[in-house]
């Protein structure tokens, strides 16, 4: 009556699995021996070592975007605090004159240095007059031709003539074929010449100026002679616009600020604007929350403050408190804080309210479970996950808020480095060659607000116990 | 039912009168020169006639009164600095049907792009792979939602009016000119309508009642369709009325930025001009938007969806 | 209803169905071998992930979207399911051949339809109704289930009834299709006591009346008692035993039946502690080495760790998948408490 069924093994098109794919087994007696039943293999796929939190950030772990962001975040983050403590970071506020010209150095593009040109030693150079210990405003140029003025070709060297003029001696450069009479043979030398045009004479063939301007070079790599009119170069040496050692990165804005030190400082300002938005949000919205959940004569009362201050459109609260106070970091925050943090408040008062109501939590207290456990083991998991996501969300609502107040014409003082003004600043630029004024602002303000916003939905999603394995 | 929207009525109405009051009374706080279109000039003692005149020496309260009555008659003052003397009614009236134009090409453009996204988002969730629309969709909304719109704004009038080869301000004769104000108003609402349907439709999609849907026989695209779309749908149509509603006041930040003459540019040109009594009745307007919006919204919920009158009348808040 | 030499009308051979979860690889079905035959009422129970489920939507090809039939055969009416690849195709089956009745009936309507209009689906799409011919099926079909006053509820909105009233018109729907086979996914766990009885018969007076094949999934052995006239118990994804409902409950040959049925309640002695089964179900994920149930086994076999066991055939109807059959094996009594049923 009792038929063995023979179990074929049978390639299957998926791996094998258990009951399919077996080898017959061999017709021993040994193997239908009982054998003793071990508890701990029956429980061996329970669930026991579930952790929520652990599993809460393997879950945000398995994220690549997300745990990327957060590292670009933190970055950048650790950076706005660091930079100013870089070497050679021009303060935020400074507005850069040129040293000699005493010219607002507007608009300057960016540069990666205020390096021009190295001049070896024994560059000759003519030192002009800048009280500076540590550089020295030098050129070789030693005068201008003007136009029409004869001059004697003394020696041909290819792209470089050494002319004299009006008992001055000096190099210009062969590059203006049409604007020298030469004769047929040039370097058949003395000849004489003239320009259609203006002229540079340089002391050695090399144009070490900016447009004709002053360079600067260090101190330390000239040596003056006593009249302090003319120097030589003692080592070769690095002829700079400027005499910093840094260029401006992000280039210069209209009024010759420099753009690189104001995007993090007003990095820090927009930062600083959006966590303490976030946390003062979340600190009142918590605080209220609980009162409101936890005093039930309040209920009513603070209900009636939520329809109100729900039903108003943030933007217009943001506006009108922006209009009537006066235009400070403080009263940023306040105005954006104002209304915002009912939506908190509201979402705490109703976790507290199902404290009291829930399944779980009741068979938690039931089974003897104090009220602080409850609230951390069954509530803080879930509690956390949504405050965080508020929290993170709002740190780059602020920070636009704060920009499109700023374009209101309600925001900080233009003294005050906020990427709003920043980019409220470089707005009118962007179709003319200074738009990196708006551009590099952007890019930072862009990573900022993208991190957070993805960063705390990706943690929002990994504290959703659903979604852990 | 009724009691339930009379309840409603009565909470706006007081919400309203809450709102005015307290912009009103803030209003008040703000440095006199507001209401003078050239207070440097003035002589301290003509100063205190006009503000006499204006009744603006009376107790707060009296002048609340005064202005809540004006309000009802439907007087909402005149303009301080703006246009000096104009009465803010007729300046409105010049402002709204510009705005409300855009406004409402916005929205429907919002709606032409953000229902049938959200849709191919929540569909391509349906099946195990080929979720391109999906992606796409999510990039769109993280951008639209994590960068600033004033940040985006900029750059579309730029780059659009430089592509579309037009001009970067609105004008009314130029109908591509209208192009990019509609576009760049509509890209929040789209990302709007597309995230919260997607969302509202995965949620759908995952209940019983779609899989008694399918095992009845009935097709995947009559399911989406006839059940899905429709059940998601509802709950979006609670905020209908309020984002209708704002095409009237326009987005304030792309109306001005293109020198839209709307009301959103308005705001924006007194609050720089520092009118006072522009800047308060243009901000309670707003405000009145939003909660006229909201309980319209409300309305139209307990019109459309059969279940919400029940759960009121069972004790829901 | 006994089943005869008849062919069965639907015939499930080692089928095999896997989910893809987060980059891993679930196996819910390992495997399982099932018949139906015409007009039977068949029960399929088994614990809470046991795959009952997943192996009756796999019937309908509504399998989650990551769910995938990996191997075996499903056999009905001559086609062979498992090929199936377009909607269309299981459109020919879905509602036409197979209905289904869900679990929980406050879920498993549209909130935003009224009755008449769900019933009235089923009806446009099997019966081919129009106009008054459409709408006085719907009245039918609402009068068929024991609902009182079909032209008034036929306007209302699942809300506005009880959770029986609400299985009923789930039942009417899934009855509307006019259907072969009816799949009652735990009709009546959502249901109160009082209610179950009224669902269940319902049920068996309507299978009946149109000459329904029954599939009952359910954890319930009451309900199984009940109505069943076969019975399949599923364990890790694969029909461990299955004979008559008198076979399963008196001469239960699988460790894993005995210790299901041990742990009724009603099977247990004033003062003893109640029969439970210790550990938890294998983990699917991973391949399952031998018995499945041999880990939770008290009294497994060396083999039952090694390799997995066939099915042994004990009557014509009654099989179990258990090396306790091979004549090898040493003779291992039933718990007590079978014995007692038995006795």
């Amino acid at each position: 009556m009792i038929r063995l069924r023979t179990v074929v093994a049978r390639k299957l098109e998926d791996a094998p699995v258990g009951t399919l794919v077996e080898a017959i087994p061999p017709r021993d007696p040994r193997l239908f021996e009982e054998q003793p039943f071990d508890r701990s293999n029956a429980e061996r796929i329970g669930y026991s070592n579930y952790s929520y939190w652990g599993s809460a950030l393997r879950a945000f772990l398995r994220r690549p975007v997300a745990v990327a962001l957060l590292c670009v975040l933190a970055a950048l983050i650790a950076f706005t605090f660091i930079q100013p403590l870089l070497p050679g970071q021009y303060p935020a506020t400074l507005i850069i004159n040129h040293p000699l010209t005493k010219r607002q150095l507007s608009s300057v593009p960016p540069t990666l240095s205020t390096a021009l040109a190295k001049a070896p030693a024994g560059t000759p150079l003519i030192a002009r007059p800048y009280n500076d210990p540590e550089w020295a405003a030098v050129t070789n140029l030693v005068g201008v031709i003007q136009r029409r003025v004869k001059f004697t070709v003394v020696e041909y060297a290819g792209g470089w003539l050494r002319v004299s003029s009006g008992g001055a001696e000096g190099w210009v450069a062969n590059d203006f074929t049409n604007k020298l009479k030469l004769p047929g043979d040039p370097s058949d030398v003395p000849y004489d010449a003239q320009s259609n045009f203006p002229v540079n004479m340089f002391l050695s063939p090399n144009d070490y100026t900016n447009a004709g301007n002053e360079l600067f070079a260090r101190r330390a790599d000239l040596e003056m002679d006593a009249s302090g009119e003319s120097a030589v170069t003692i080592r070769e040496t690095q002829l700079r616009i400027l005499p910093y050692q840094n260029g401006f990165w992000f280039g210069t804005n209209l009024i010759g600020q420099d753009l690189w030190a104001l995007v993090w400082s007003g990095t820090r300002t927009s930062l600083f604007i959006g966590f303490m938005v976030a946390l003062v949000e979340a600190g009142i919205g918590i605080l209220m929350g609980i009162v409101w959940g936890y005093v039930r004569r309040l209920d009513r009362i603070l209900t009636e403050i939520y329809n109100v201050l729900d039903n108003i459109p943030t933007t217009i609260v943001l506006i009108l408190v922006s209009y009537i106070m006066r235009p400070s970091v403080r009263t940023l925050i306040f105005a954006m804080c104002l209304t915002t943090w009912v939506g908190m408040a509201r979402f705490i008062r109703n976790q507290i309210v199902i404290i009291r109501d829930r399944d779980y939590n009741l068979a938690s207290r039931c089974l003897g479970a104090p009220l602080p456990r409850v609230i951390v083991r069954n509530l803080l998991p879930y509690l956390v996950s949504v405050i965080m996501l508020r929290m993170a969300l709002a740190i780059p609502g602020a920070i636009g808020s704060e920009v499109f107040i700023t374009y209101i014409g309600l925001g900080l003082p233009v003294s005050v480095p906020s990427l709003g003004n920043l980019i409220n600043e470089g707005r009118k630029l962007l179709s003319t060659s200074q738009s990196y004024q708006l551009v590099f602002p952007t890019i930072v303000l862009s990573i900022i607000t993208i991190s957070f916003y993805m960063i705390g939905n990706a943690f929002a999603d990994s504290a959703d116990p659903k979604n852990h394995r | 039912m009724a009691r339930y929207i009379m309840k409603r009525l009565t909470a706006a109405i007081v919400t309203l009168l809450i709102i005015i009051s307290v912009v009103f009374i803030l209003v008040r706080q703000m440095p006199i020169e507001g209401y003078f279109d050239n207070f440097d000039k003035l002589d301290a003692n003509i100063v205190r006639a006009r503000l006499v005149q204006m009744g603006l020496t009376d107790p707060l309260f009296t002048q609340l009164k005064r202005f809540l009555g004006n309000l009802a008659r439907g007087d909402l003052g005149t303009s301080a600095r703006y246009s000096v003397g104009v009465p803010i009614r007729k300046i409105l009236l010049t402002k709204i049907p510009v705005s409300l134009q855009l406004g409402l090409s916005s929205m429907a453009l919002s709606l032409l792009l953000g229902v049938p996204l959200g849709v191919a988002m929540a569909r391509s969730q349906t099946r195990y792979k080929a979720r391109l629309w999906d992606a796409v969709g999510t990039v769109f909304i993280v951008f639209i939602n994590a960068v600033p719109a004033a940040v985006y704004h900029i750059y579309l009038q730029a780059f659009g009016s430089r592509a579309l080869n037009t001009s970067m301000l609105f004008s009314r004769e130029q109908p591509l000119t209208w192009v990019l104000p509609i576009l760049s108003m509509s890209l929040g609402s789209t990302a709007y309508y597309a995230m919260w349907l997607r969302r509202y439709m995965v949620d759908e999609l995952n209940k019983d009642y779609v899989a008694l849907a399918q095992a009845k026989g009935v097709t995947n695209q009559k399911v989406l369709a006839r059940h899905v779309f429709r059940n998601a749908f509802v709950p979006m149509i609670q905020y209908l009325p309020t984002s209708l509603l704002y095409t009237v006041s326009g987005s304030i930040y792309v109306e001005s930025l293109y020198s839209i003459p709307g009301m959103g540019g308005l705001l924006v040109d007194v609050i720089r001009r520092q009118d006072n009594p522009m800047v308060q009745i243009l901000v309670i307007i707003y405000s009145c938007i939003g909660v006229v919006g909201l309980l319209l919204g409300d309305m139209l919920m307990v019109a459309i969806d059969p279940r919400i009158s029940f759960a009121k009348k069972a004790g829901a808040r | 209803m006994m089943r005869g030499d008849n062919i069965p009308v639907l015939s499930i051979k080692d089928l095999v169905v896997r989910f893809d979860l987060r980059g891993q690889s679930l196996t819910a079905i390992r495997g399982a071998s099932l018949e139906l035959y015409g007009g039977e009422s068949l029960a399929i129970v088994g614990e809470s992930g046991s795959g009952k489920s997943v192996l009756v939507k796999s019937l309908m090809g509504m399998l989650d979207k990551n769910g995938r039939v990996a191997g075996g055969s499903i056999r009905y009416n001559g086609q062979e399911l498992t090929e199936f690849r377009t909607e269309r195709e299981w459109l020919s089956i879905r509602g036409r051949e197979i209905a289904m009745v869900m679990q929980d009936p406050m879920t498993s309507l549209n909130p935003l339809k009224t009755i008449g209009e769900q019933i009235g689906e089923a009806i446009s799409l099997h019966q081919n109704l129009r106009g008054t011919a459409r709408r006085d099926a719907i009245h039918g079909m609402i009068a068929d289930v024991g609902i009182s006053d079909p032209l008034r509820r036929a306007r209302q909105y699942p809300h506005e009834f009880s959770g029986g009233m609400r299985q009923r018109v789930v039942i009417a729907i899934a009855m509307a299709c006019k259907p072969k086979i009816l799949i009652c996914d735990e009709p009546t766990t959502a249901l109160d006591v009082t209610i179950q009885a009224q669902i269940l018969e319902l049920i068996k007076d309507l299978q009946l009346k149109y000459k329904l094949t029954v599939i009952y999934i359910t954890h319930d052995l009451g309900v199984v008692a009940r109505v069943a006239d076969r019975v399949a118990v599923m364990y890790a994804g694969d029909v461990v035993e299955q004979g008559t409902t008198e076979e399963i409950f008196f001469e239960p040959a699988h460790p894993y039946t005995w210790a299901l049925l041990s742990s009724l309640p009603q099977l247990g002695r004033k003062g003893e502690p109640l029969c439970a089964i210790e550990g938890t179900p294998p983990s699917l994920f991973e391949a399952v080495k031998g018995d499945a149930f041999a880990p939770r086994n008290t009294r497994a076999l060396r083999i039952d760790g090694l390799y997995a066991p066939p099915s042994f055939q004990i009557t014509r109807t009654h099989s179990a998948k258990t090396w306790l059959l091979d004549p090898l094996a040493p003779r291992i009594e039933p718990p007590e408490a079978i014995r007692r049923l038995r006795g």
